[in-house]
């Protein structure tokens, strides 16, 4: 699983570089986002942007995330292709998570 | 050009799937279909192959996954087989998405394939027969062009 990250603000951004988050890729891609939050970070902007794909695993994984950043995490979501919008509506989970398009609008956004 | 039916068989491990859902999108898309439905049907393929490979095969590479497309009419018909553990056909009817407006920690991660699949698709069924488990997905859309006639 490839993925950058940068720290803008108080925010870490990781970026997913893979075009597909799929079952075969779900597991490290948790893995390495749980990285993240063991060592302290509680606000996550996962920039999506690069994925054209993401299957049911994906999202689950995402989610996971987000459940071990706890109640005082922040996990916003920014980039999301059509393809991949279209999930998070599917599933609601467009409810869960806050969704920008960018980047800059997610670490711009009020708390 | 229009194709009318096409099969696929993968080997049962998970980096597999990607190839038989990118090749039904191309399907989909060959015979009119936009590419956002195109996509949609990837997701389900790709669901249905990921629960066969996860559930049917226990994750146990070295067998087989048969994806079928066919496009008949209006109607698009999709099946995905395996000859793994079956799963109680009863469990189709009952599954839908869930609302989430619990805590966070009742929703859960996995478990949204079928469900998936059911939102999207017109229609789902799933037969077990003697070995061979079958999950059939029609996707009716009109004004669809014609197929080409087999001879």
């Amino acid at each position: 699983m490839r993925i950058e990250s940068k720290v803008v603000g108080r925010y870490l951004v990781v970026k997913v570089l893979e075009p597909r988050l799929g079952a075969d890729r779900a597991v490290n891609f948790k893995e390495a986002m749980w990285k993240f939050v063991d060592q302290g970070q509680k606000s996550l902007v996962l920039d999506l942007s690069s994925v054209e794909f993401i299957d049911s695993t994906g999202l689950g994984a995402i989610l996971s995330v987000l459940k071990r950043m706890g109640t005082d995490g922040e996990l916003l979501v920014s980039g999301a292709s059509d393809a991949v919008d279209s999930m998070f509506k599917l599933t609601r989970m467009n409810r869960i998570f806050r969704m920008f398009s960018t980047v800059d609008d997610a670490i711009s956004a009020p708390v | 050009m229009c194709i009318s039916e096409m099969t696929i068989c993968i080997d049962s491990r998970l980096e597999s799937v990607s190839l038989a859902g990118t090749l039904v999108r191309v399907f989909c898309e060959g015979v009119g279909l936009s590419p956002a439905e195109s996509g949609e049907i990837e997701l389900c393929i790709v669901e249905a192959a990921n629960n066969s490979i996860v559930h049917g095969y226990a994750r146990s590479p070295g067998h087989r996954v048969e994806v079928f497309a066919q496009h008949e009419s209006d109607d698009l018909t999709f099946e995905v087989r395996d000859h793994g553990k079956s799963m109680d056909p009863r469990q189709i009817e009952k599954i839908r998405l869930e609302r989430h407006d619990g805590a966070l920690d009742s929703i859960p991660e996995g478990g949204r394939g079928l469900a998936i699949i059911k939102a999207i698709m017109t229609r789902v069924r799933y037969r077990a027969d003697a070995d061979i488990n079958r999950l059939i997905m029609t996707k009716h859309v009109q004004g669809l062009p014609k197929a080409l006639n087999r001879k």
